[in-house]
């Protein structure tokens, strides 16, 4: 049996570098097998742990905690910020008070406003009622829809030309 | 996507060589904004990650020339906690006293670690977490291999008496 392998051989072995003489060795010695197995697994628990810090360290930055930032803004703009939005909230009060009033008082504008309104309503209810009774007269079969009929006939054809007729 | 894969690996290299987790983000960050600017240089002569850490590398000799008095200095007064690390070894640990073991042999390298001169840190750290090549540690710390092989037998021999395993 040879000397037990130097630090220098260990290192060699661990760093792939071994020649040989240390292959042969570690072939023949348990212990310095063991030892080689041991540093191995040192080495590959720092190598997670160290990864894992680094990772959560990256993790834990600002730029990832979008929330680090508000809590920074509580702290020390809080007063301010409240003020701010107090602020604003009275101003939109008033703002709406002022503007409501003025519609009261123009009641004509009002009146003209709503006789527009219900036209348009019953315009859309016209057009919306010719659509539907074009789509009833339509056989609209997924088969036929798809263009699978063997009839030939476009039902988005019929479709179109039918919303285009109806008055 | 540049940034988020070798982000991590950057800035575990720099806070265990440096000992200072504030400082290491600082170099990552100055590292990847001097990638960034030098991106149209970078010929594809060497690995992505090569060219990062060499970048970094020449980034923390910067602040290095900047504080010398306190830059290695500060290894010890900021020192790292890999307690957090630990849930990222409790998923990958079978049963609760592997997972108390791995934890105890990571904090033993890295108290080995301290014990390490920079450079043998960054070589060490080069090549058994990130697993780079002699060649590629060489030519990213700008050692001759020779002098890359001496630094990474010596760490060796360190972390080995650290863990209790020298002969």
């Amino acid at each position: 049996m040879t000397p037990h392998l130097t630090d220098e051989q260990v290192a060699d072995s661990l760093s792939g570098e071994s020649v040989k003489t240390t292959e042969t060795h570690l072939a023949e010695c348990a212990a310095c097998r063991g030892e080689i197995d041991r540093l191995r697994a040192s080495l590959r628990a720092f190598d997670q742990a160290s990864m894992a810090w680094s990772e959560a360290r990256i993790g834990s930055e600002p730029g990832s905690k979008p929330d680090r930032g508000f809590s920074r803004m509580q702290s020390s703009w809080r007063p301010l910020a409240a003020g701010t939005l107090a602020a604003t909230a009275i101003a939109f009060a008033l703002l709406f008070t002022v503007h409501h009033r003025r519609l009261s008082a123009d009641g004509n504008v009002r009146a003209s406003n709503i006789s527009d309104s219900t036209a348009e309503i019953e315009r859309d209810n016209l057009l919306l009622r010719a659509i539907d009774e074009e789509l009833d007269s339509l056989d609209l079969s997924p088969s036929k829809m798809y263009g699978i009929s063997s009839s030939g006939d476009d039902p988005y054809a019929r479709r179109r030309s039918g919303l285009r007729s109806t008055p | 996507m540049l940034v988020s894969t070798h982000r991590a690996r950057l800035l575990r290299l720099v806070t265990f060589s440096t000992g200072d987790q504030d400082l290491a983000e600082t170099v990552v960050q100055d590292c990847f904004l001097k990638a960034y600017r030098a991106r149209e240089s970078f010929r594809g002569d060497c690995s992505v990650s090569t060219w990062l850490y060499t970048i970094a590398l020449n980034v923390m000799r910067d602040y290095q020339r900047l504080q010398k008095p306190h830059f290695w200095k500060s290894a010890g007064l900021t020192a790292v906690d890999l307690t957090d690390a630990r849930s990222a070894l409790a998923s990958q640990e079978p049963s609760p006293e592997t997972r108390m073991l791995a934890a105890e042999q990571a904090n033993r390298v890295q108290l080995a670690l301290k014990s390490l001169s920079p450079k043998q840190r960054i070589v060490f750290i080069m090549r058994f977490l990130d697993e780079m090549e002699l060649q590629e540690i060489s030519a990213t710390t700008g050692m001759p291999l020779s002098t890359v092989k001496t630094h990474i037998r010596r760490a060796m021999k360190a972390v080995r008496s650290r863990l209790g395993g020298a002969q």
